[in-house]
């Protein structure tokens, strides 16, 4: 009886143990991040994945979602395709459910992926259009302006600030990559549809981008009145000082990764009336929101100071990405219903996201299962005595 | 004709940059016969110590320059002492492999050490440009190839007319036998890693100055790399004309054919001009032709 007795005890603990592993693993969700720290665009890494884990740390901090902690981890590419392809690969085989893109050329390599293996992939900012079609990658999310959008919005504004009866003359500089080239048809047709305006030329540099001054004189010699620049690294810091150099007198207004403080602290004051849109806050809009307070309140309590990364732009869309992708899970939880959190749960949960505002941090998004593009609204900034100045709130442009 | 002139003058601005670092090339190649692929991470370390001494320790620009070349003269002859020297007596290829080595530790150790971000340097000189016969000229790039050609005469008169320089031209030309003179090359060696690091805190300001300082500085070292191979990888001259050319061959590329093909001749004519000039003088322009019987 004794024996039964223990031996019934033991099977009871043993069973109790294999479902509390059991239950503590289905209540971890796996997201993942690409990452550059070491690339040409590392200026843009070393802030904005530290806002993307920070974020992550405060929900799990918080309780995490619905009982479930958020598992996040990086994998650091260098900006290039194949240690990305194998990032993706270390993150399938670890069973990641969702993944932050980096990267246009990137998420170009990635997008089928995803879909044979239904992980969710985000690239806000880092898409390229044809992403945007739910029906042929319904496993990839844009969620925030993609540069198409970014460039209507340009254009949309040169339509309402251009007073003049002759046709305003537009010239777009840019990235030789996929990035740079992808909202070229919105770039040469929107000039026709808007009306008063023309396209003059295209400029291209091609990556790194570490030496472009005659780009900027070929930019000088089509004498524009305004330049859309598309580009990334050094090259905008660069063009915004040749642009100085050279005296020149068009408005330069910026893509979003070409348009932080690293242009203001490298330039100084020749980055005066610089111009670019964004598709979340700035770091001054994000120290005032409730978040900023959490994510610096839980450094504090760690015996550590926030981050200096906070005061910069791309650590905002470090805390947007996360901040998608803990919404989307809330809803991926309830859609598994109990049951285990799958790809296809997440799926869901990414096209239930509603007027979503990521904490304030941008403009209410909503996804759908036949919409993946999210919101297509900027706003407007121009450097303005050293600082960023609002010079149009939340709008966007015309559809082509 | 403004455009063509402007592309030429622009050009030769441009050159006079890539000129700075290529005469720390040479250098290095004039006492080893190494390329030193650490080029550009030398220039992007010196950069960092500059903003360093300004913006930390406070100093005035021109004392700021001047430790840095001090400092960075030292990280040269460290190298040289910790790295190269032990590998004397080893084949070529393991050197140009720890230079290699070397570029990916500075690569790593400067975000280590100082962030990644990207730091706008002081303005050295005015930013405001001036205009010559109606082109824009930006006061930087004056100062850049002012200090440029400063550097080649004084590094000209340092190789003909001083005892460490004649000394260094003699161990260019024929190690064993200067040796056999008495002359150290191990301290011709340390030497030669000194001024290609003081020349280094040169590149790095200006460099630094226009593109910001942060770990991605590095990538100059490879934009210079055509220049030392067109000008000779013996010849501070060569460097210097080499640099000048590339400049301006890059721009006039850029200027009148990029606009044909949609961009990107600006990066490949320099090299196509390259492979042509090799094959016509295979030691580069100014290069020591070296004639071997086989």
């Amino acid at each position: 009886m004794k024996r039964l007795l223990v031996g019934s005890c033991v099977v009871v603990a043993v069973v109790a143990l294999v479902v509390s592993v059991g239950v503590s693993q289905g209540k971890v969700l796996k997201i993942g991040n690409f990452c550059d720290r070491l690339g040409p665009t590392q200026t843009v890494g070393v802030k904005y994945c530290p806002g993307f884990h920070d974020y992550m740390d405060l929900i799990n901090s918080r309780g995490g979602i619905e009982g479930y902690k958020i598992e996040h981890n990086e994998v650091e590419h260098g900006y290039a395709v194949p240690k990305a392809v194998e990032g993706y690969n270390k993150f399938k085989a670890e069973g990641y459910l969702a993944v932050v893109s980096y990267g246009t050329p990137i998420t170009d390599a990635l997008k089928t992926f995803a879909n044979r293996d239904k992980i969710s992939l985000l690239t806000p900012g880092f898409g390229i259009s044809d992403v945007e079609d739910a029906t042929k990658f319904p496993y990839v999310f844009v969620g925030v302006a993609s540069y198409k959008s970014q460039v209507a919005a340009i254009y949309q504004y040169i339509k309402e600030a251009w007073k003049e009866n002759r046709a305003a003359k537009i010239a777009y500089l840019f990235y030789d990559n996929p990035a740079g080239r992808d909202p070229l048809d919105y770039v040469r047709e929107l000039p026709k549809k808007l009306g008063n305006m023309e396209l003059v030329g295209e400029v291209a540099c091609p990556p790194p981008c570490a030496e472009a001054s005659s780009q900027m004189l070929q930019i000088q010699r089509l004498n524009p009145d305004f330049v859309i620049s598309h580009l990334f690294g050094k090259g905008p810091a660069l063009t915004v000082g040749e642009r100085a150099k050279l005296g020149m007198k068009a408005t330069m207004i910026s893509l979003v990764w070409g348009f932080s403080e690293d242009e203001v602290n490298v330039n100084g004051p020749a980055a005066e009336g610089y111009m670019g849109v964004n598709f979340v806050v700035m770091p001054e809009d994000l120290a005032k929101l409730p978040v900023a307070k959490d994510i610096a309140d839980m450094y504090k309590k760690g015996g550590k100071e926030p981050p200096k990364e906070m005061n910069s732009i791309y650590y905002v869309r470090g805390i947007m990405n996360a901040a998608l992708f803990t919404e989307a899970a809330k809803h991926a939880i309830k859609a598994a219903g109990g049951s285990a959190v799958t790809g296809e749960h997440f799926k869901k949960g990414m096209e239930s996201i509603k007027d979503f505002t990521g904490e304030g941090t941008i403009a209410p998004t909503t996804i759908t299962a036949t919409n993946h593009a999210g919101s297509r609204k900027v706003r407007l900034y121009k450097v303005q005595g050293g600082k960023f100045v609002l010079v149009k709130d939340w709008f966007e442009g015309p559809h082509l | 004709m403004e455009f063509f002139l402007q592309l030429v003058l622009n050009g030769l601005m441009v050159g006079a940059l890539y000129t700075l670092i290529a005469m720390g090339f040479v250098l290095i190649y004039k006492a080893s016969e190494v390329i030193n692929f650490a080029q550009g991470e030398q220039v992007m370390i010196g950069g960092y110590v500059a903003l360093m001494m300004l913006s930390s320790v406070r100093l005035p620009l021109p004392l700021a320059i001047l430790v840095t070349m001090g400092l960075m003269a030292l990280l040269g002859f460290v190298v040289e002492r910790g790295i190269l020297r032990p590998l004397t007596g080893y084949p070529v290829v393991s050197v140009i492999m720890a230079t290699i080595g070397l570029a990916a530790i500075l690569r790593g150790v400067a975000p280590w050490v100082w962030s990644a971000e990207v730091r706008g340097f002081p303005a050295i000189v005015p930013s405001t440009p001036f205009r010559v016969l109606g082109v824009p000229l930006a006061p930087i790039n004056l100062a850049s190839a002012a200090l440029a050609l400063l550097c080649m005469g004084v590094l000209g008169y340092f190789f003909q007319r001083t005892r460490f320089g004649i000394a260094m031209r003699a161990v260019s030309d024929d190690p064993r036998a200067a040796a056999a003179m008495g002359i150290d090359l191990r301290a011709i060696l340390a030497l030669a890693w000194a001024i290609a690091g003081m020349v280094s805190a040169l590149g790095g300001v200006i460099w630094g100055r226009i593109l910001g300082v942060d770990p991605y500085l590095a990538i100059v070292g490879l934009k210079v790399f055509p220049v030392v191979i067109l000008g000779g990888l013996d010849s501070i001259m060569g460097a210097v004309v080499g640099g000048f050319l590339m400049g301006v061959l890059e721009n006039l590329a850029a200027g009148y054919i990029d606009p044909l093909v949609g961009g990107g001749a600006k990066d490949v004519v320099p090299f196509m001009v390259l492979i042509v000039a090799l094959m016509v003088r295979p030691y580069g322009l100014f290069g020591r032709e070296i004639i071997e019987r086989v």
